[in-house]
């Protein structure tokens, strides 16, 4: 009762202070995007205008880069959800010889530098003969998103109750038919969760990208990275509070999803 | 209620065998044969060389501790787990080889195992729709099915918006709204409280005896048990221990353990030895003979139901089968009845008396009492 009562009374202060540490950098970086200066400063000190966002606009090379991330961040992070999701129902449900170590082996692109993947990556590629593209790199990052959807997936499954899927079974379904119609809507959050993390980890990743990034190829993260380190203009902000407003869209877009499932008796209420 | 009965009745099983099929095995054949069964789970041997034989509508409940056998049974019935040996048969057709969907039998489950996602109807409907039963039958069918549970109007609802008992009976009417040959039921009552688990057990044997349905349950519960099962199969260890009546089982255990799993308190040890005129069981407080019997001397255990033996405080001794002088050590007063236990040389035996009856046990503890029975009322079995 005494540690609750701390909570109690620390609980929203500390609350409160993680909030302000982890959105402070968010409100400069777009406070900064609306400067009407050409160096980095608060517009409230050089004037308030959207000139930085007028000029992201016209240049394009911005907007490939964000298309180009966007795509190998979606079409990594399923091409693991394809390949972790059937691997943790196996996982999750069955006990077979060298389990651990398999396991274990799955989840070895967490324990890598990134750095380290992507040079490994670039010198298996050249001795099969290729170079750095930018399907190679899709893999690439479907490796190093499968340890975490290989965990969300299997903590998710462990709950799920397989008496559920016997009974479709039972009931005259096939094992597709009892996974699709029964099991899926009800793991869905967690494979959701676990397509997000995939997602942010390539959309964001700098040192796996760098190595495959050509004047042809480029991605955001790589392009605002060398961007920042050779300008000192607030177009970086800008991209930053675009990328903010995307992200929220994004996450309004799952709310809604989520919403709308709860109210048809959905969520993670597998035990039943 | 009764127009279900109709149209659900056991003629019309989607799934009756062809009249072909049936020409071909005899009577003596059951609807659900299991043939020398087996299971092992590594080196633990689930199930050993089980065979029961169960009627076309018949009610047979498995009753055994935990770890007895009884639940992997069941899943090997209905197809989740596969068995290493044996054989088991339906209508004369071999469905141990079958996937679970093709077996023709439904479960329900200890859990429940209700769709979370799906309302009522969508749960009593999943079985029709992977059956492809067009759509107006099957709103006609659930909802036959959702009366005969009483739960007409709770078709819309989700499974946690109802209460334990009536999850149950939406679990009982998925299960038999697909008109199944062998309806499956694990431990139905166990996560139901006391008072509930009574109206459900009488629910679940009206429901059987309207639709005629084959049904296997299973229970750790005796009471449970004799009060569902036309027959009971009686399991420990993985074998069967005793098949029969819930009578034939009380009244006449097979063995010891049945004898004490039955709630038999009364167990006296000591020998069954061939006699002249038939047996004899022999222990140090008594001698009593049997009309049948081993061929040669074994060690066994007398049972006699704590309601048979009468006491008697007279002086004079009593005249029965049985006369034994004992030690009240101790009575209790339950209401109905009162028990008493009472010590005859090394062994102490529970006698229960039925209150009103003009004495008053109570304050009997130290006396020497008479306790006495006819030789029919109590039983003898093998150790």
């Amino acid at each position: 009762m005494k540690s609750n009562k701390a909570i109690g009374i620390f609980g929203p202060i500390i609350g409160t202070v993680v909030i302000i540490f982890v959105l402070s950098p968010l409100v400069v970086v777009t406070a900064i995007s609306f400067t009407g200066a050409s160096f980095i400063s608060f517009p409230w000190e050089h004037g308030w205008s959207l000139r930085w966002f007028t000029q992201l606009a016209q240049q394009t090379d911005f907007l490939t880069a964000s298309i180009n991330s966007v795509t190998l961040a979606a079409g990594s992070a399923l091409l693991s959800i394809a390949i972790g999701v059937p691997a943790a129902v196996a996982f999750a449900r069955h006990t077979f010889p060298g389990k651990s170590a398999l396991l274990l082996y799955g989840s070895s692109p967490l324990f890598v530098p990134l750095l380290l993947t992507g040079l490994a990556l670039l010198i298996v590629l050249s001795s099969l003969g290729q170079g750095p593209t930018p399907v190679a790199l899709l893999f690439g990052f479907a490796v190093v998103n499968l340890p975490f959807v290989l965990r969300i997936a299997i903590a998710t499954l462990v709950d799920f109750n397989v008496d559920q899927e016997n009974a479709a079974n039972n009931l005259g379904a096939s094992a597709l038919q009892a996974f699709v119609r029964v099991t899926l809507p009800q793991i869905g959050p967690g494979i959701v969760s676990a397509f997000l993390l995939a997602f942010i980890i390539a959309f964001d990743s700098v040192p796996l990208a760098v190595f495959f990034v050509t004047p042809d190829y480029d991605l955001l993260p790589v392009k605002l990275f060398f961007y920042a380190q050779t300008n000192f203009d607030p177009l970086a902000a800008a991209v930053s509070v675009a990328m903010i407003g995307f992200s929220i869209v994004l996450i309004l877009v799952i709310e809604v999803t989520f919403g709308l499932e709860k109210v048809f008796g959905g969520g993670r209420s597998s035990a039943m | 209620m009764t127009a279900i009965s109709a149209t659900a009745g056991p003629p019309d099983l989607a799934c009756s065998p062809g009249a072909a099929d049936s020409r071909h095995r005899s009577e003596s054949d059951g609807h659900l044969r299991l043939e020398k069964l087996s299971k092992h789970f590594g080196d633990n041997s689930a199930v050993t060389d089980l065979n029961i034989s169960i009627a076309k509508g018949e009610f047979v409940a498995f009753l055994g501790p935990s770890g007895c056998g009884k639940t992997t049974t069941l899943r090997m019935i209905a197809g989740f787990v596969r068995n290493d040996a044996g054989a088991i048969h339906l209508d004369g057709r071999r469905i141990d080889t079958l996937p679970s969907r093709r077996r023709e039998t439904a479960m329900v489950f200890q859990d429940y195992a209700l769709f979370p996602h799906m309302s009522v109807f969508e749960n009593v409907a999943f079985g029709l729709r992977m059956r492809k039963i067009a759509r107006a039958e099957t709103m006609r069918r659930v909802g036959e099915a959702l009366e005969l549970v009483q739960l007409t109007g709770t078709e819309k609802k989700f499974p946690k918006e109802l209460s334990g008992g009536m999850r149950q009976r939406v679990a009982l009417a998925r299960a038999i709204v697909v008109r199944p040959s062998v309806l499956l039921l694990d431990e139905p009552l166990s996560n139901l409280d006391a008072k509930l688990r009574k109206s459900v057990r009488d629910e679940i044997r009206a429901v059987h005896d309207q639709v005629g349905i084959t049904t296997v349950l299973v229970t750790h519960d005796l009471e449970e048990a004799f009060s569902v099962g036309d027959r009971v199969v009686v399991m420990r260890g993985g074998r069967v221990e005793q098949f029969g009546t819930p009578q034939q089982i009380y009244s006449r255990p097979a063995n010891r353990f049945v004898a004490d799993f039955v709630g038999h308190t009364n167990l006296l040890e000591g020998s069954w030895e061939p006699s002249a005129t038939g047996a004899r069981f022999v222990s140090r407080a008594f001698d009593v003979a049997t009309t049948e019997g081993p061929d040669r001397t074994t060690t066994a255990v007398y049972t006699i139901p704590p309601s048979n033996i009468r006491v008697s405080t007279d002086v004079a001794r009593p005249d029965s089968d049985i006369v034994l002088r004992g030690t009240v050590i101790s009575s209790s007063f339950y209401g109905a009845s009162y028990g008493i236990t009472a010590r005859v040389g090394d062994v102490s035996l529970q006698v229960s008396m039925v209150t009103g009856a003009g004495a008053a046990p109570e304050a009997w503890a130290g006396r020497e009492i008479w306790l006495h029975w006819d030789a029919a009322d109590g039983h003898c079995v093998r150790a």
